[in-house]
């Protein structure tokens, strides 16, 4: 894949080069059955890198992984519009999916592809299919909190025996959903006026790999996060020097959101036959496992598989009754934040 | 003999004809067209990510626009963001000409292991030393840390030019002071210090810039700045629009700074007068202060260097996550080295006219072309790398995603540290060796490469380096323009830092560090040169 | 046949005109120079001519090629042009050997012809040295091989001795015209240092304002300058009222004999090198007028006296040259009478504030 820039320098008339992505015109025949597909990932990459191996072992169709962070990539693809040399996308968090959605990029996912995830954690328009999910939970310091203090509501924490010792990263995509949440469960206005509580009690983080870090080290007693960067944690420095752990917040309430990591075929794919095809792999049975037992602590989606991580069970979360379309495309959340003086 | 006998004398003096033959060139004055086209042309090439981004603010309404610029926080990034360039800038000047005039006016020990432990700093990428002090001191944030560790990544931009010109001065100045009766610390104010004036300018210029485009590490540092900002816009937002609107701030800013600097530049100009071989500098002996220097300049290293490489030989040893292909190492190494001397090569090229205009014809034009060129440096490199994926969308398909495109955003990214490193050399040359070479019947190009082109090799090894230096950790810009499957040591580190994968990303950013030995060695030969 | 041939030539920069219409033809084999004070526009003219400039207006002819018609020009290094600026400005990166082979093609930049050249101008055995090793004369010859190596029609020398002490110059500058000479090859040289001027060129072209006020051959220049700015410029010169009567000047000091015939009546000055003046001691007939000894500086071997003149229309102020051997005391009595024949310049010359008494060097 490496081409020599040496070389492609000294070849001189850089026009003539193509792009590496494979953007050029199909090459196999109307289907594009054959591929090469590219596909933009802002998933954890060495799972990624994983899944797309063993994808390329079972089909003999090349995969072209270009791994870089959510939201860059999608900013990339809105600029690239149908001239984008994806064939797959890739997100973290449904915002990014219903961005990209919501111009017109994506091709319906295959009825066979969804019906191998729950409904609700699809799109509702059938553009992308839900492949992993993962829990909000709050982490916090052992030495710090008892069981018996932490609170069943995420909105308890806007309350003031939490001052100074809750802390947030309102930058990260993880934290968003929870804004559009609460004000869906709880009618609007709810989410700015816990922002204004949650800031004058807690600490900002610049993203959640920080922050666990600092509720590890009990710089800041609880976090608000998803639940696998505590695992990634602890497999990094070990379960001796692991002094924190995980609180799900009740049944129902906004803080117990599940959220997805999702896929779509881009609709100016040269190659939707391929591109549909790995679709389809990523909710198969071989990819769940794959996640399931993989370093990136997620769900697997699709029915019948289970995660082999000692994870609170996926059946046991009991997130509350809202869609992901109900989630929006983070611009909602962004002006919330920025209104609250958190952005 | 070469062209000039071929010339017919036959050639009646009459007005000239019509046909314009070989060797005749129209009326100029000023800069010759070739120069100012090449250097328009760079100009233009550094134009590209802000005409991009004055498009993307087009779409942006007058009232979201004026929501998006008055809400409470843009108060607190300015205040931020000005504070910390106005102190950093000041605090890394003060630092780089006193560890400057350690080295090279004192009868320091080591004086050679100083100058490269000195230096080396530069090689260390700003996300690795960053995530170094906060790995040690956790509770390193805002104001006070990010002061420290920005005045301690960047002070060697001070250090190096001001060490070549302490080399390269005549120390008869400051002998004829001493001589008319001022005492040793006088005669460094009033003699020594002005000239230092263009090196320390040059380079709190750049550090002024690069402290605007900044991100990592004020993103690790939780300490909010309008480029922090910029990159969550784009992250939460998906919003390009008010990104830009932002980086727009940043332009301003970044014009601001570039004409503060002009005024403060003045007209001063501190060539060498007449000609001798320099004397080296009479050292200081240090006597009782020796303990206080070497204490001194032992922390300076200890707060640069010593902290991130011992957090990374840390995560190397701790990490549970080490356990890497050592095949993706070495491809990531050869994939970064590839780049980043394409980019050192392409960027010293475009820098030559710009460094000519900007020393030589130091008219409107050539002042302008050279501002225009450091007007990218303040912008963090995703909003270059998103006004690039636009410009090669729009209007050179061709180019996206391949690397020719990607080096030339790392040529726009880092034209200035290019431009700066040429233009000490290049006001040392007398532009009169290249008129005696073209009335010894050589064309405007061979005078210039037989020439001035020999004599600036150090200037050109220097800006080179840097820019080689910068490429090897450059992320942000290179995550989005890369072609897809390429990896370099940076977005590497970038994969397994973000999983917390420190393990498995503490030998990326030693290979980094690593490879930045060359380019540092170059950086010091210029300091040598400059006294030769 | 002219070796350089100017007409009219003009160039500004910005609004400031630098030249205003230089005229000049230096013949073929010539040495010619020019001078003019600082910032007169002696270098501009040069480098006019080199090429590294171009003209607003006028032409520049070398040999029968016009290099420069104000439209275009012919690029430097296509004119056979030598060119040995100030300083020398030698390549610092090469040696001496290299310096000098520097304009030649590869298949003669062989060690014979180097040699030969280096001992041309009177340094042989230096070829391996780095410029920075070489006196400053050194490194003025050494620019002057390099620039013949090619052997050019035309050599340009920009104030090449002025950055040699006194010594050196007068040396240097033997050799140089010597070497020169030698080869037939025409030079210009400019140069804001009469005695050098006058001492080594052929022709002398005097700039000023941006034109050539005068160009005429050194002795010529120097006993008929065209006005008393110009003659005061060359040297110390009395500057005596006069009116022409019978084909001579009358003048406070007597009637003057003229080297060029005057129109009968012409009112004007009369411009007498102090040297052209005599003394003896008062009271002895010997013709002349009478006037005070103000001051004395001795030499030895000559000596300058300053006098001021018993004339009834104020005391007129001279400067006598004389023997060191008799030399007057202060404030002694003395008869001035002139020894030569004058030059007189009309009034139409002679600006008012410069027209009676003593000129200085600086005031042209």
């Amino acid at each position: 894949m490496r081409r020599s820039v040496i070389g492609l320098l000294a070849i001189g008339s850089a026009f003539g080069v193509t792009a590496c992505g494979g953007g050029g015109p199909s090459s196999g025949g109307a289907a594009g059955a054959k591929g090469p597909i590219t596909v933009y990932s802002g998933q954890h990459e060495q799972t990624m890198a994983k899944l797309v191996t063993d994808f390329e072992r079972r089909t003999g169709i090349t995969v072209k992984l270009r791994s870089s962070d959510e939201g860059s990539l999608a900013n990339q693809v809105l600029r690239e519009g149908s001239a984008s040399p994806a064939d797959v996308f890739v997100a973290e968090n449904p915002p990014a999916l219903t961005v990209l959605e919501k111009q017109g990029l994506f091709a319906p996912a295959a009825a066979s592809t969804l019906a191998k995830t729950p409904a609700r954690y699809n799109d509702p328009n059938g553009q992308w299919v839900g492949v992993s999910a993962r829990s909000a939970v709050l982490a916090y310091n052992t030495g710090e909190l008892k069981a018996a203090q932490l609170p069943a509501t995420l909105l308890a924490l806007g309350g003031p025996q939490w001052k100074g010792k809750i802390g947030f990263a309102p930058t990260e995509t993880d934290f968003q959903p929870l804004i559009s949440e609460l004000d869906a469960l709880h009618g609007a206005g709810t989410a700015a006026t816990w922002l204004k509580a949650l800031k004058a009690n807690g600490r900002v983080y610049d993203d959640n790999e920080a922050l666990i870090a600092a509720v590890n080290r009990g710089e800041v007693a609880a976090g608000i996060m998803d639940h696998y960067y505590w695992y990634r944690l602890r497999d990094e420095v070990g379960a001796a020097k692991t002094t924190s752990a995980l609180h799900y917040f009740g049944p129902g309430d906004a803080g117990a959101l599940v959220d997805v990591s999702g896929a779509a075929v881009m609709k100016s794919s040269a190659h939707a036959a391929a591109a549909q095809r790995f679709l389809a792999y990523l909710v198969s049975r071989p990819a769940q496992r794959i996640i399931a037992t993989s370093e990136s602590y997620e769900y697997p989606l699709a029915s019948g598989v289970k995660t082999a991580r000692d994870l609170k069970p996926f059946g046991e979360l009991k997130p509350p009754p809202i869609s992901v379309d109900d989630l929006g495309d983070g611009r909602g959340p962004l002006r919330q934040l920025q209104d609250a003086g958190l952005l | 003999m070469p062209g000039p006998t071929a010339t017919p004398v036959s050639v009646p003096a009459a007005p000239l004809g019509g046909a314009c033959r070989r060797g005749w060139r129209g009326r100029r004055t000023g800069a010759p067209g070739g120069l100012l086209l090449a250097g328009l042309g760079v100009a233009a090439l550094s134009l590209l990510p802000i005409v991009f981004l004055v498009l993307e603010v087009r779409g942006v309404s007058l009232s979201e626009a004026h929501r998006l610029l008055f809400r409470p926080r843009i108060g607190r990034l300015l205040t931020n963001t000005l504070g910390l360039v106005a102190a950093s800038t000041v605090l890394c000047a003060v630092v780089g000409v006193a560890a400057a005039w350690c080295v090279e006016r004192t009868e320091l020990p080591g004086r050679r292991v100083w100058m490269v432990l000195l230096v080396l700093p530069l090689a260390i990428p700003e996300f690795v030393s960053s995530f170094g002090w906060v790995s040690f001191l956790p509770g390193l944030r805002g104001f006070g840390g990010a002061l420290l560790v920005t005045v301690v990544a960047y002070y060697p931009f001070v250090f190096l030019p001001v060490a070549a010109v302490l080399r390269g001065t005549n120390p008869a100045l400051e002998e004829v002071a001493r001589g008319m009766g001022l005492s040793g610390w006088r005669a460094f104010w009033r003699v020594t210090l002005p000239q230092l004036r263009l090196p320390v300018l040059g380079g709190g210029l750049i550090i002024a810039l690069h402290l605007l485009a900044e991100y990592g590490a004020f993103a690790q540092l939780r300490f909010p700045t309008f480029a922090t900002e910029i990159y969550v816009e784009y992250q939460l937002g998906f919003d390009g629009a008010s990104a830009a609107v932002l980086s727009l701030v940043l332009v301003l800013l970044s014009l601001a700074l570039l004409t503060a600097e002009v005024a403060a530049r003045g007209r001063g100009r501190y060539a060498r007068v007449g000609g001798g071989a320099t004397r080296p500098h009479r050292r200081v002996r240090l006597g009782r202060r020796a303990a206080a220097v070497l204490g001194g300049l032992t922390l300076l290293v200890v707060l640069a260097l010593g902290v991130p490489l011992s957090a990374l030989v840390y995560w190397v040893l701790q990490g549970s996550s080490s356990t890497l292909p050592s095949s993706s190492v070495w491809g990531a190494t050869v994939t970064t080295l590839e780049y980043a001397a394409a980019a050192a090569a392409v960027t010293t090229v475009l820098a030559l006219p710009v460094a000519l205009l900007s020393v030589r014809y130091r008219g409107a034009a050539g002042r302008g072309i050279e501002r225009t060129t450091y007007v990218p440096r303040a912008l963090p490199g995703v909003v270059i790398g998103l006004a690039m994926v636009s410009f090669s969308l729009r209007s050179a398909h061709g180019l996206y995603q391949t690397s020719t495109l990607l080096v030339l955003a790392y040529a726009i990214l880092f034209l200035p540290l290019a431009i700066i490193a040429l233009r000490g050399p290049l006001a040392q040359v007398t532009p009169r060796i290249e008129d005696v070479a073209r009335s010894l019947g050589l064309g405007p190009v061979r005078a210039f490469l037989r020439t001035t082109f020999p004599l600036l090799r150090s200037g050109i090894g220097a800006g080179a380096g840097l820019v080689f230096l910068s490429t090897v950790t450059e992320l942000t810009g290179t995550l989005l323009l890369r072609p897809t499957g390429t990896e370099t040591l940076a977005t590497r580190f970038w994969t397994y830092a973000s999983s917390l994968s420190y393990g498995a990303a503490a030998p990326y950013a030693a290979v980094m560090v690593g490879i930045s030995a060359l380019p540092a060695y170059l950086l010091i030969r210029r300091v040598d040169e400059a006294g030769a | 046949m002219n070796a350089i041939s100017l007409r009219g030539v003009t160039r500004a920069y910005g609004t400031t005109p630098v030249l205003r219409g230089v005229d000049l033809d230096v013949e073929s084999g010539a040495f010619a120079a020019i001078l003019g004070v600082s910032g007169c526009g002696k270098s501009t003219l040069m480098r006019l001519i080199a090429g590294f400039d171009h003209v607003d207006g006028g032409t520049i002819d070398l040999g029968s090629v016009r290099v420069d018609d104000g439209h275009r020009a012919l690029a430097p290094e296509r004119r056979r042009v030598g060119y040995v600026p100030q300083e020398g400005a030698l390549f610092p990166h090469l040696d001496v050997r290299a310096n000098v082979a520097f304009g030649l093609p590869r298949r003669r930049r062989g060690q014979a012809r180097v040699d030969e050249l280096l001992d041309l101008v009177g340094i042989g055995g230096l070829q391996r040295h780095r410029p920075h090793e070489l006196s400053g004369g050194q490194q003025q010859r050494v620019a002057l091989a390099r620039a013949l190596a090619t052997e050019p029609e035309v050599i340009l020398l920009d104030e090449p001795f002025s950055a040699l002490d006194p010594g050196l110059r007068a040396e240097t500058r033997a050799e140089v015209r010597r070497a020169v000479k030698a080869l037939g090859t025409t030079a210009l040289l400019v140069t804001h240092d009469q005695d050098e001027a006058l001492s080594c060129a052929d022709l002398v072209a005097v700039l000023r304002d941006g034109v050539i006020v005068q160009a005429a051959p050194p002795r010529e220049l120097y006993r008929a300058p065209s006005d008393v700015p110009l003659a005061c410029f060359l040297g110390e010169a009395n500057v005596v009222p006069a009116t022409i009567e019978d084909g001579v000047a009358q003048t406070p000091l007597g009637p003057v004999r003229l080297r060029d015939a005057a129109g009968e009546g012409a009112r004007g000055v009369v411009v007498l090198r102090p040297e052209e003046l005599t003394l003896t001691a008062a009271g002895r007939d010997a013709g002349g007028a009478n006037a005070e000894v103000g001051a004395v500086e001795f030499y030895g071997h000559d000596a300058r006296v300053e006098l001021r003149l018993d004339d009834p229309a104020g005391a007129l102020p001279l400067i006598v040259r004389t023997g060191g051997h008799d030399a007057p005391e202060v404030g002694q009595r003395v008869v001035c009478a002139v020894g030569a024949d004058g030059h007189f310049v009309g009034d139409g010359h002679a600006p008012d504030d410069l027209g009676r008494g003593t000129g200085t060097v600086a005031a042209a």
